[in-house]
C-alpha cells in the first residue's frame, strides 16, 4: 500500500529506538532547577520572602518530592511558639493567642500610621541593602550565616553586588527579560515582577477597610489551594494564603523604603483580623535585634517586626518536624492528590499524623532527615536599607 | 459526558496553572519538569545524542524558569514554549548535528546511537549498526536541509507538535510552517528516490494478475 506521507513516516521512524531517559539521568538537572528555584533569582538583590509553609528541604531533594502542606493550627498542642517561649510567661493566661496577636498588630497599625511619610522614590533610585541570612546546614542553601550587600534600583531593573566581598569587582546586572506590566493592576504587576516599587504600589492600591483589603489580597493571591502539591507546598487555608501574600508585600516593600504609611497601617489592621494569626514576642532576628514573630500557621513561618517601629525587619522559618516526602511512584494523579489534601485539611493534628503515616506506608517514603520541630531552618533580616546615589556607594 | 468543560476565559489551565503557581512558589516549577523533561530529553537525544541532551534539557528548563513571568497564561500546554526554547539551544549545536547525520549516512553507524553504546549499552547498539540504505539516505537528506527547515520537520515528526504549535514554538506564521515542511518533505522524498521503499517491496510480493 502506498503511504502518501511515507517520507514523514520514515523520518518518524529514524532513531526511534532512542529511549526516554531514566530518572537517574534526569535527576541532576532537576536538582539544579530546584536549587535555582529555591534561591531568590531575577535580580540578585531582590529577596522574595520564602513562600510561607514551604517545607524547605525541597531545595536539596533530587528526586520527585512531594511536600504536603502540614501547617498545624494554633490550637494544636505544643506549637513551637510555646516551646520556645517557655519560661517567659509574660502573657497573662486570660489573653488568648488570637487576642494577643490582634493587640500587637493593631498597635503596629497605630505606630506605623504615625511614621513620617516618605515620598515614593523614582524608579531608577538606587537602594542599598545589607541583609544577614541563615540556612540550616544540609537543608537550606546557602547554609550557615551569610551576609549580603546589594544595590538595586527601586523598580528592580538593575542590581549590583561585589563579586568577592568588598574587595572584588562590582558587578552590575540589567534585567534582560521584560514582562510587560502595562495595563495591569498594581497587584497583578507585583505578581508579574517583584520589586520594591511593585510592592510599594501594590500596598498603596489596597483599600483601607480590612475586609475589602483581604478580599483584594485573596483575589490577587489566586487559588493556591487547589494546585498540585508536587514540587512545592502551598498555604492551606484562605487565611494562610492572605497572610502569606500580605507578608510578601510587606517584606518586599521593606527592601525599599517600606510602603506608604497609611497602606502599611491598613495591612496590619487587616492582618489582625485573619483567623489563626499568632505572635511570638521576645525573639531576636538574625541580625541580633529584638523582634516579634507574626505567623498564621502556628509559628512555623514568621514575618519579623521591630517591637518599637513595627517595621518588617526579617522573616524566618521553623521546622515542622515533618517531611519532605518522596513518592515511590513518580507521580500521583491530581485526583488522588486532591483527595489526600482534602482529607488532610479535615483531620485534626493527631489524626493528621496518623493519616500521614498511613500514606507513607501506601505511596510514599520519607527520605530526608528533618530537624526537630521548632528548630529555625532559615531566617533573614535586613541590617540596613538606604537610598544611595549609585551602586558601590553606601 | 465531558468531565472537564472548556476553561473559562482568563482562567489558566494545565501547565499554565503550574507556571502561575511557580511565580509565587518557585519550587512548583519542578512539576513542569517532571511532566515534560522525559519526552524533551528523548527528542533532543534523537537529534544530538544523550550527552548534549542532558545539557540542553537542563538549560531549557533553567531558561524557562527565568522567563516564567513572561509566559502567556492563556496557553495551557507549555510544550510549544519549551520546545521553542530548546530549539534555540539545539541550534547552537547545529554543526554537530549535521556532522553526526553525515557520518551516519557515510558509514551506516549512527553516532547518536553509538555514543550510547560507549555508555554501557553496547549489546543493544551493536545490532543497530548495520543501517538500511534508505535510512542512510534519509539521514543525509535531513543533514542537507536548512536549519530552519530541519527544525520544522523534526518538531512535527519527532516532537509530535501540530502546525500551530510549531508556529508558536518558533514564532513564525503557520503558513511559514507549511511551506518549510513542504520543502523539507520534498527534499527528503527526492533523496529517497521519489518513491516509498517499503511500498515497493510490498508491490513486488504481490502476485501478478
Amino acid at each position: 500500500m502506498n503511504d502518501p506521507t511515507y517520507e514523514l513516516t520514515m523520518v518518524s521512524e529514524l532513531r526511534a529506538e532512542v529511549p526516554e531517559p531514566d530518572n537517574a539521568r534526569l535527576a541532576t538537572s532537576r536538582a539544579l532547577l530546584i536549587s535555582k528555584a529555591a534561591k531568590p533569582e531575577r535580580t540578585r538583590a531582590i529577596r522574595i520572602a520564602r513562600p510561607a509553609f514551604l517545607i524547605p528541604t525541597l531545595a536539596v531533594t533530587a528526586a520527585a518530592a512531594v511536600a504536603f502542606t502540614y501547617a498545624l493550627s494554633p490550637g494544636d498542642a505544643n506549637p513551637p511558639a510555646k516551646q520556645i517561649a517557655q519560661g517567659r510567661s509574660t502573657t497573662p493566661a486570660s489573653v488568648t493567642q488570637a487576642q494577643l496577636a490582634a493587640r500587637v498588630l493593631n498597635t503596629a497599625s497605630d505606630v506605623v500610621s504615625r511614621a513620617p511619610v516618605s515620598a515614593e522614590p523614582a524608579p531608577g533610585q538606587w537602594i542599598y541593602t545589607k541583609t544577614v541570612g541563615y540556612g540550616y546546614p544540609g537543608l537550606v542553601e546557602p547554609s550557615g550565616i551569610t551576609t549580603d550587600e546589594e544595590w538595586v534600583t527601586f523598580d528592580g531593573t538593575k542590581s549590583a553586588y561585589y563579586a568577592n566581598g568588598n574587595s572584588g569587582q562590582l558587578i552590575i546586572h540589567t534585567r534582560t527579560w521584560t514582562a510587560s506590566t502595562a495595563g495591569l493592576s498594581a497587584l497583578a504587576a507585583f505578581n508579574a515582577i517583584v520589586s520594591p516599587k511593585t510592592a510599594y504600589d501594590a500596598l498603596a492600591s489596597l483599600p483601607q477597610n480590612p475586609r475589602a483589603l483581604l478580599a483584594r489580597v485573596a483575589e490577587a493571591a489566586g487559588n493556591s489551594v487547589g494546585g498540585s502539591p508536587i514540587g512545592g507546598g502551598a498555604p492551606a487555608t484562605k487565611g494562610q494564603i492572605e497572610f502569606a501574600y500580605l507578608s510578601s508585600l510587606l517584606w518586599n516593600a521593606a527592601g525599599g523604603v517600606g510602603g506608604p504609611a497609611t497602606a502599611e497601617a491598613a495591612a496590619y489592621r487587616a492582618m489582625a483580623t485573619i483567623p489563626g494569626v499568632s505572635v511570638q514576642q521576645g525573639i531576636t532576628d538574625e541580625a541580633g535585634d529584638p523582634a516579634i514573630g507574626v505567623s498564621d500557621d502556628g509559628g512555623y513561618s514568621q514575618i519579623l517586626l521591630d517591637p518599637v517601629s513595627y517595621q518588617v525587619i526579617g522573616e524566618r522559618q521553623l521546622s515542622t518536624g515533618i517531611g519532605p516526602i518522596e513518592l515511590k511512584k513518580s507521580s500521583l494523579s491530581p485526583a488522588v492528590v486532591n483527595k489526600i489534601r482534602a482529607k488532610m485539611l479535615k483531620l485534626r493534628a493527631a489524626a493528621k499524623l496518623q493519616y500521614l503515616h498511613q500514606l507513607v506506608a501506601q505511596h510514599l517514603a520519607v527520605v530526608e532527615f528533618v530537624p526537630p520541630r521548632g528548630t529555625v531552618t532559615s531566617s533573614s533580616a535586613y541590617v540596613k536599607v538606604s537610598e544611595v546615589s549609585g551602586p558601590g556607594a553606601i | 459526558m465531558r468531565e472537564r468543560g472548556p476553561t473559562p476565559a482568563g482562567e489558566p489551565s494545565g501547565d499554565a496553572v503550574m507556571i502561575e503557581r511557580s511565580r509565587r512558589y518557585p519550587e512548583a516549577f519542578a512539576g513542569l519538569y517532571d511532566r515534560h523533561a522525559p519526552a524533551l530529553h528523548r527528542y533532543v537525544a534523537r537529534r544530538l545524542g544523550d550527552g548534549a541532551a542532558d545539557d540542553v534539557v537542563a538549560d531549557t528548563f533553567l531558561d524557562a524558569f527565568r522567563r516564567r513571568h513572561a509566559y502567556d497564561l492563556s496557553i495551557s500546554d507549555a510544550r510549544p514554549w519549551l520546545y521553542g526554547i530548546a530549539a534555540n539551544l539545539i541550534g547552537k549545536h547545529s554543526r554537530a548535528e549535521v556532522r553526526m547525520l553525515r557520518a551516519y549516512a557515510r558509514t551506516g553507524t549512527d553516532p547518536v546511537l553509538t555514543i550510547r553504546a560507549v555508555n554501557g549499552h553496547a549489546d543493544e547498539a551493536d545490532s543497530r549498526l548495520s543501517a538500511q540504505g534508505a535510512q542512510r539516505q534519509l539521514a543525509d537528506a535531513i543533514a542537507g536541509l536548512t536549519p530552519a527547515d530541519r527544525e520544522v520537520l523534526l518538531l512535527i515528526a519527532w516532537a509530535d507538535l501540530s502546525y500551530t504549535e510549531v508556529a508558536a514554538a518558533l514564532r513564525i506564521p503557520v503558513g511559514t510552517v507549511r511551506s518549510r515542511l513542504h520543502r523539507a518533505r520534498t527534499r527528503v522524498r527526492q533523496a529517497l528516490g521519489g518513491h516509498d521503499p517499503s511500498a515497493l517491496q510490498e508491490e513486488r510480493q504481490e502476485p501478478v494478475r
